[in-house]
């Protein structure tokens, strides 16, 4: 009968479920570990500043996000970055004024007298995590990993001026021969186990910065037998910084326990430091709140709330980064190549009113395009030129040759796709008509498709802008104005820009180096080549009050929380 | 046709009788409807809920202000007397906004299931009934699209049917009155995920009933395939399908709205109970208003199709008459 | 019925096939490659990681190569996670998916049985319509906006949960992820419950036991819930094969590194290998669960001839 059948599948059913019931969420008796929450105030170790020799203690949650190179030689994400000053140091490290201090080295580089020879002693007795020694050779390879072709590192562009890195970086077709030799010409060599010679092509002033930076870090060569070697997942790898890895789960977690053999600097503080992925900023903000992380990044929509609520809004902190927002248009489209439409759109923009009223007041509005203190230009003076005003933007918009809108092309503005640009968009769709009567399509795309249609020329206007890489006003200039410049894909082009540019890229007069940057900026400002500012992006962050040295440490390129480049001063009470 | 009818006059009566017969069943089914207070109280609010979002469209006293026309200085109020419930972040009147967007919705999980009832029954049919080589086919196809994971389907599919010039769903003006390109595109989109459903379901239902008496008997006495597919057939797999598209249709709003979290949501200026809804999570812990009122939307339509589709399979199901 | 098992499971092959062949050339079709970032790399560099990755060669050549490896069961590597076979990361991700996903099941399947019979029982009745509220309310606002107000209320207010992630044994961490996914197919199955029940209670079988005095309770539990859960188990695979394959929006919502999460974030980066291997991996799962539906199908209903 079918009524044995039904039995049968029942009791599988049955059987199953019970299985699966115990085997899933039968017994929950060991969940001690979680720990949050509860209030255990276990002493803390009297003042509350820990000095040097203090043991380490305590463990640090915070807020990042996966990263999506594991090689500091090849990556160039912000959360990327992050995690290398976790665990890895070059020779020189940014203070939080941004100038390079000793990492490594031991003191800083001797620069010879035409500027293109840069000689670097490291300190004794350097040693990679697994207790190996760390010598010259190892930076050697840290750098040839970056110029190395099949490497493609993505940062490979801020070591041009070293000799030969350029020549070695485009051989990719040529035979192996080929570039075993021009890796070989390089101007990078271990004249002995504690001394590197860097050899430029022109003396970059700015040098002993990117001695700093993620692409001059060191690359352990017992873990490398060529320079085409992969690069070591986390655990299999070897650390040279105040942390080193020891658990990963990918997009789950990482954790970072202190260095024993790091003796170069400040030694870690904590125990621990955990770095929980959490994709969604809202979550991650419930996250803080419940006491499941100790610190991260408030995202725009957040605001509000977060100064709205009595605990956060105390546990807030604001300061600029040094990132720059605006209006990006392409030079290439027949209506944007006109001068007086470029104006008229920037004077057309009520960014104060889009900023406080709509961002809620997140960011720092200004038509400067570099920082006022990277640059030295004062803040507001490009206002008169680009700022708003809709009288000067309806007539630019007339001798442009669009009285009062009448024929002017519908112009799309392409973004990536978030609440907060969808705001921008919209602010900007209805003021636009409103000033100028013109109308625009918002285009909305996930971030791979804006790159590959902004790094093609392909748009007509962006909303984007840069985040600095290292400090110093070169970053915000080179490449991303001049004729042919990589990075310029607005496709700027003025002879007086590039004449500046070309003066100041080895100029090793500093004031004066830094004042052609400065006529720089005037110039791309108010010919809106490319670029008309809306505002210095503000970087905001909640941080529990039981931990000292993030905010303390805070540096305008934080990456995901406060002070994350210097994560060796960080201490906390909690437990 | 027209020149057998004189012939045929003895059988007009039978189909007079028949067809007196089917529309008896089908008042029945109404009244029956009717005497469900609950079923019937959920279609009396989703009538209310559409004519009124429709009359926003057209009548500026209902929609009281414009859902686009931005206020800055009025960004983020609560509700009050000039804005019943309150605005968004850009200053819009939220009233207005979630008439829009559910209308907008609603013509998302209508348009829908229009679809995936005809691409679904149409599949599950030719296989139910056309032989073997068409079942194995048909089913092998549905299995395909049941296979290809819906998220992957709609972000790809989005990208080739978006800002491109086909035709009646391409850019430009609306073909269909009132279906913009951005709504026939997520239509196509979410249906071509979601037919398999209906098109698995009244393959079943077709097969178990291809196998019951009357339908033999049907057979037995000469009653053509079509008309047993009519008659007996289809009414009877009505039943479920209406219960299945009466949960796909906020399923399908819901998917929209889950489309727009993730970012890949109707563009501007339209806006949907999703989008809103979305907009409005970002504002949870200070403007909870922004989020309730598209939940409460989304929630009322969730019940009320609900209701009404459990009402109408009862109405529907000669057996469970009371 | 084996002859029809077997022929299904060969007509699994080229389903698969066919999937991996559309998804590859849509997924090829899209803006935007796993190499486009903010900051442009130089040709050079990008003809070398295209090479790397076997990107390089025409889009014909390609997909013969994915073939040909898929052929011979390697997945190839991931673009975006050091390299990583993207069979480990399928592994490590479907792990936790799949923990999750039993748990919401087994809660879909409580919450629905339960209320769904409480409903049949009381046709129109005040029991039918909280049984019917209570399962459609649950299920009355998306994941997205439920799974928050579930962590804002339970977790920040009342504190009897954690925000973040998930963990076996850790009731903590299992209970809200669980419940926030299991509502919608919960309701869904009230729905199906109760009309199932419905239809039994009105069978001449059920007539008889009342008829012969056997109680109204043991009637309800021995013959109608038992056999109305016949049409549930057809329903139950795709349900079933949609929770285990992990929702992107509840893994975000709890930062759960699942499989949903992980494929989402492999279309947003263009991770080729991950998105051919997941999708693979999905219509497996769906394409086996659609054909133990079917076997169920023959084996409730004698009358369906497979």
């Amino acid at each position: 009968m079918t009524k044995s059948k039904w039995h049968l599948l029942l009791s599988i059913f049955a059987i199953f479920a019970i299985l699966a019931f115990t085997a899933a969420c039968g017994d929950d008796d060991d969940d001690d570990n979680g720990g949050n929450g509860g209030t255990t105030a276990s002493p803390t170790s009297g003042g509350t500043a820990p000095t040097a020799v203090a043991k380490p203690s305590g463990t640090i949650t915070i807020r990042t996000i996966q990263f999506e190179s594991w090689d500091p030689h090849f990556s160039d994400f912000n959360q990327d970055i992050e995690h290398f000053f976790m665990v890895w140091r070059g020779l020189y490290h940014l203070d939080k004024d941004s100038k390079p201090q000793p990492a490594m080295a031991d003191g800083m580089p001797t620069v010879s007298a035409d500027g293109k020879t840069y000689t670097v002693k490291l300190k004794k007795d350097l040693k990679w995590s697994d207790g190996q020694p760390l010598d010259a050779n190892d930076f050697v390879l840290g750098v040839q990993r970056t110029c190395n072709p099949d490497n493609a590192g993505h940062y490979q562009y801020i070591l041009t001026a070293i000799v030969g890195c350029q020549d070695y970086y485009d051989a990719g077709k040529k035979t192996a021969e080929e570039k075993a030799a021009l890796q070989k010409a390089m101007g990078v060599k271990a004249v002995d186990a504690t001394t590197i010679e860097f050899k430029l092509t022109d003396p970059q002033p700015t040098f002993t910065i990117l001695l700093a930076l993620w692409p001059t870090f060191p690359a352990p060569k017992h873990k490398l037998a060529t320079v085409d070697a992969k690069w070591p997942a986390p655990m299999d790898n070897v650390y040279n910084g105040p942390f080193k890895v020891s658990a990963y789960t990918e997009k789950d977690k990482m954790e970072v326990v202190p260095n024993d053999q790091y003796t170069a600097g400040q030694k870690a503080q904590v125990e621990k430091i955990v770095m929980r992925y959490i994709d969604d900023a809202a979550v991650a903000l419930n996250a803080y709140r419940s006491g499941e992380i100790d610190a991260t990044a408030v995202p725009t929509t957040q605001l509000k709330a977060v100064k709205a609520d009595p605990t956060l809004g105390k546990e807030l902190i604001s300061y600029a980064a040094t990132r720059t927002t605006g209006i990006e248009p392409n030079l290439k489209d027949p209506t944007l190549s006109k001068l007086e439409v470029r104006l008229a759109l920037s004077q057309a923009t009520d960014r104060k009113t889009l900023n406080d009223n709509v961002l809620n007041g997140a960011n720092i509005v200004s038509t400067n395009w570099m920082p006022p203190d990277r640059s030295g230009n004062k803040a507001g003076i490009f206002d008169a030129a680009i700022g708003f005003d809709p009288a000067k933007a309806k007539e630019n918009l007339k001798k442009a040759g669009y009285d009062n809108g009448a024929g002017f092309p519908k112009l799309t503005v392409l973004q990536t796709d978030s609440a907060t640009n969808k705001a921008i968009g919209e602010f900007l769709q209805s003021e636009w008509k409103k000033y100028l009567n013109i109308d625009i399509n918002l285009e909305y795309t996930d971030s791979k498709s804006r790159s590959s249609r902004f790094n093609s020329g392909n748009f007509q206007i962006v909303l984007g802008g840069w985040g600095e890489d290292y400090p110093d006003p070169e970053n915000w200039i080179l490449g991303l104005y001049e004729t042919g410049g990589s990075i310029n894909k607005q496709s700027c082009s003025m002879k007086a820009i590039d004449d500046i540019i070309a003066k100041a890229k080895f100029n090793q007069n500093d004031e004066q180096r830094r004042q052609q940057y400065r006529d720089a900026e005037k110039l791309i400002v108010e010919n809106v080549c490319g670029m008309a500012p809306m505002w210095q992006v503000g970087f905001h962050a909640v941080v529990k009050p039981y931990i000292k040295g993030m905010v303390e440490n805070k540096k305008p390129d934080d990456k995901q929380v406060p002070g994350d480049t210097s994560v060796e001063l960080w201490t906390t009470t909690k437990k | 046709m027209a020149s057998d009818t004189t012939i045929l006059q003895p059988f007009d009566f039978t189909k007079d009788h028949l067809a007196n017969k089917q529309q008896g069943l089908w008042e029945m089914a109404f009244r029956r409807l009717i005497r469900n207070r609950l079923a019937f109280i959920a279609a009396i609010i989703l009538v209310i809920i559409t004519a009124v979002s429709i009359a926003g469209q057209f009548i500026p006293a209902v929609e009281r202000h414009s859902a686009t026309f931005q206020q800055y200085q009025v960004v983020n109020t609560g509700p009050n007397s000039e804005y019943w419930l309150g605005t968004d972040n850009l200053g819009r009147d939220l009233w207005a906004r979630l008439l829009y967007g559910t209308l907008f919705s609603l013509k998302i999980g209508v348009g829908t299931q229009i679809v995936v009832l005809i691409v679904g029954i149409t599949i599950g049919m030719g296989a139910a009934l056309g032989g073997k080589i068409s079942d194995t086919i048909l089913m092998w196809i549905t299995d395909l699209a049941y296979a290809f994971p819906d998220l992957l389907a709609i972000i790809l599919l989005r990208q080739v049917l978006f800002g491109r010039d086909w035709p009646i769903i391409g850019t430009g003006d609306p073909q269909i009155p009132g279906f913009p390109s951005a709504i026939l595109g997520t239509i196509l989109a979410i249906s071509l995920v979601s037919w398999v459903t209906i098109a698995r379901l009244v393959r079943g239902q077709m097969l178990s009933i291809k196998e019951q008496d009357y339908v033999l008997a049907a057979r037995a006495i000469g009653a053509s395939p079509w008309r047993v597919v009519r008659a007996h057939m289809l009414p009877n797999t009505l039943s479920t399908v209406i219960v299945a598209v009466t949960f796909g249709i906020p399923l399908a709003i819901f998917a929209e709205g889950a489309l727009g979290f993730i970012g890949l949501g109707v563009p501007s200026p339209f806006t949907s109970l999703g989008a809103l809804m979305g907009d409005g999570y970002a504002n949870l812990f200070v403007n909870n208003w922004q989020v309730v009122w598209p939940a409460i939307m989304v929630a009322t339509l969730m019940l009320c199709f609900t209701f009404l589709g459990d009402g109408l399979r009862d109405a529907l199901d000669p057996r469970t008459r009371k | 019925m084996i002859a029809y098992a077997i022929r299904r499971v060969l007509l699994m092959v080229p389903l698969l096939f066919a999937v991996a062949t559309v998804t590859f050339f849509l997924m090829h079709s899209v803006e935007g490659g796993p190499f486009d970032t903010d900051k442009p790399m130089s040709e050079a560099a990008r003809e070398r990681l295209n090479e790397k990755y076997n990107l390089d060669g025409s889009l014909v050549e390609q997909y013969g190569h994915f073939m040909a490896n898929t052929a011979k069961l390697d997945l190839g590597i991931s673009i975006s996670s050091n390299e990583r076979p993207v069979r480990d990361i399928i592994q490590e991700k479907f792990g936790v998916s799949l923990q999750l996903g039993i748990c919401a099941f087994l809660f879909a399947i409580t919450l629905g049985v339960t209320l769904g019979a409480i409903s049949a029982i009381n046709q129109n009745g005040i029991g039918d319509y909280v049984g019917v509220f209570m399962a459609t309310s649950g299920a009355a606002l998306p994941s997205f906006i439920l799974a928050p107000l579930l962590v804002i209320f339970f977790a920040l207010k009342l504190n009897w949960f954690d925000v973040l992630g998930w963990e076996l044994w850790n009731y903590k961490k299992m209970v809200l992820p669980s419940v926030a996914m299991g509502m919608l197919p919960g309701a869904f199955i009230a729905r199906i419950a109760r009309a199932s029940m419905l239809d039994i209670l009105r069978q001449d079988y059920i007539r008889t036991a009342r008829a012969k005095g056997v109680k109204e309770f043991t009637v309800i539990l021995r013959h109608a819930v038992k056999n109305a859960l016949i049409p549930v188990l057809t329903i139950l695979g795709p349900i079933f094969a949609g929770l285990i394959t992990g929702s992107f929006i509840i893994e975000n919502a709890f930062a759960i590194p699942g499989l949903g999460n992980a494929f989402v974030g492999s279309v947003l980066v263009r991770d080729y290998g991950v998105i051919m291997g997941v999708t693979l991996f999905y219509a497996g799962i769906i394409a086996l669960m659609n054909l133990i539906v079917d076997l169920l199908y023959a084996v409730a209903d004698p009358r369906i001839r497979l």
